[in-house]
C-alpha cells in the first residue's frame, strides 16, 4: 500500500524524461559549446595575459578535457534509466542509481577543483558567463543526484 | 576540415558513409530478421534520416569536425546514444513502427532491453561514420 502510494506515475514520467532526456542532453549541449565556442571558458583560458594565466589555462584544459569519457558515462546510463523507468522495468533503480552515482562523483571533483584553484572566488571570473554556467551545474549535479537517487531507492521497481 | 575526397566534401562525404553504414546494418537487420518493419518507408527513412543526415551529417559531420578529434569521441558516442535512446524509446512506447523479431539480439530476448541495447548501440554510428570519412580524406 504504501509503495503504492510512493509511486506517481506522473512524477515517474517527470523523472523518466529528466534522465533520459536531460541529463544526457544538458550534457551533450555542453561538450558541443565546449568544443565549438568560448562561452563555457573561463577569461584567462580564452586570452591568456600572463605566465601564471598560461599555467592556469594548461592545468584548466588538462582538467576539462579528461571529462567527456566520465561524462559519457553518466549521459548513457541515465538515458537507458529513463527508457526502463518508462517502460516500469525494475532495470531503472540499477541504471539511475549507476548514473547518479557518476553524477555526484562528477559534482564532487569539480567543485573540488574549483575551491583549490580559488575559481569560485577569482576576481577575474565572478559574475562572468562562464563561472555562472559552472556553479549552476555544480548545483545542479549535486542536488538532482541526490533527489534522484532517494527517488529510485524508494521506488517499488528497485523491490521487484 | 577543408579537404575533399574524389572532390566531395567533409560533410557530404559523412552523409554518403552514413548512408552507407545505414543500408548495411537494415540489410543485416533484415537477413538476421532482428526487426520488422510496419511500412516499407520506414527503412528507407530511417537510413537517409537518422544514418545519413542525423549521424552522419550532423553529428559525424558537424559536431566530429573540430580540432580534438580524439576527445571528441566519447561525445560523438554520447550524441548518438542520447538520440538513438531517445529514438527507441519513441518507437517503443508512441509510434510503434518496428517491432522485435522473436531472434534473440546478443542473447537479449525481451523488447524493452533491445531496445535500450539498440539505443546504445547507435552510438557507434557516429563515431564509425566519422572515423571512415576522416580516413578517406586523409588517404
Amino acid at each position: 500500500m504504501l509503495d503504492a502510494k510512493r509511486r506517481s506515475p506522473t512524477v515517474d514520467r517527470v523523472h523518466a524524461i529528466l534522465l533520459m532526456a536531460a541529463i544526457p542532453g544538458l550534457i551533450c549541449l555542453y561538450w558541443i559549446t565546449y568544443f565549438s565556442t568560448d562561452l563555457t571558458l573561463p577569461t584567462f583560458a580564452i586570452h591568456p595575459a600572463s605566465l601564471t594565466s598560461t599555467n592556469l589555462t594548461s592545468i584548466y584544459f588538462g582538467f576539462e578535457n579528461a571529462f567527456p569519457a566520465p561524462d559519457a558515462f553518466v549521459a548513457i546510463t541515465s538515458a537507458v534509466a529513463g527508457l526502463y523507468l518508462l517502460a516500469g522495468d525494475p532495470k531503472a533503480a540499477l541504471f539511475g542509481i549507476y548514473s547518479n552515482g557518476g553524477l555526484m562523483f562528477l559534482a564532487l571533483i569539480d567543485m573540488y577543483f574549483n575551491i583549490l584553484e580559488h575559481f569560485y572566488t577569482r576576481k577575474s571570473l565572478v559574475g562572468g558567463d562562464a563561472l555562472n554556467i559552472e556553479i549552476t551545474i555544480n548545483i545542479v549535479c549535486f542536488f538532482g543526484s541526490l533527489w534522484s537517487v532517494w527517488r529510485l531507492w524508494g521506488h517499488p521497481l528497485r523491490k521487484i | 576540415m577543408s579537404r575533399t575526397c574524389m572532390g566531395l566534401s567533409y560533410n557530404l562525404l559523412c552523409f554518403l558513409v552514413g548512408l552507407g553504414l545505414g543500408v548495411l546494418t537494415e540489410t543485416a537487420a533484415w537477413r538476421l530478421g532482428l526487426w520488422r518493419y510496419e511500412s516499407r518507408v520506414t527503412p528507407i527513412l530511417n537510413v537517409v534520416v537518422m544514418f545519413g543526415l542525423v549521424h552522419g551529417l550532423v553529428l559525424a559531420g558537424v559536431v566530429g569536425a573540430h580540432r580534438h578529434s580524439a576527445i571528441g569521441i566519447p561525445l560523438l558516442f554520447m550524441n548518438g546514444v542520447f538520440i538513438g535512446v531517445g529514438y527507441e524509446a519513441l518507437n517503443q512506447f508512441k509510434l510503434g513502427a518496428w517491432t522485435w523479431g522473436d531472434r534473440s539480439l546478443l542473447g537479449i530476448r525481451r523488447p524493452v532491453d533491445k531496445a535500450a541495447t539498440v539505443g546504445v548501440a547507435w552510438g557507434a554510428a557516429p563515431v564509425i561514420t566519422f572515423l571512415i570519412a576522416k580516413a578517406l580524406l586523409n588517404r
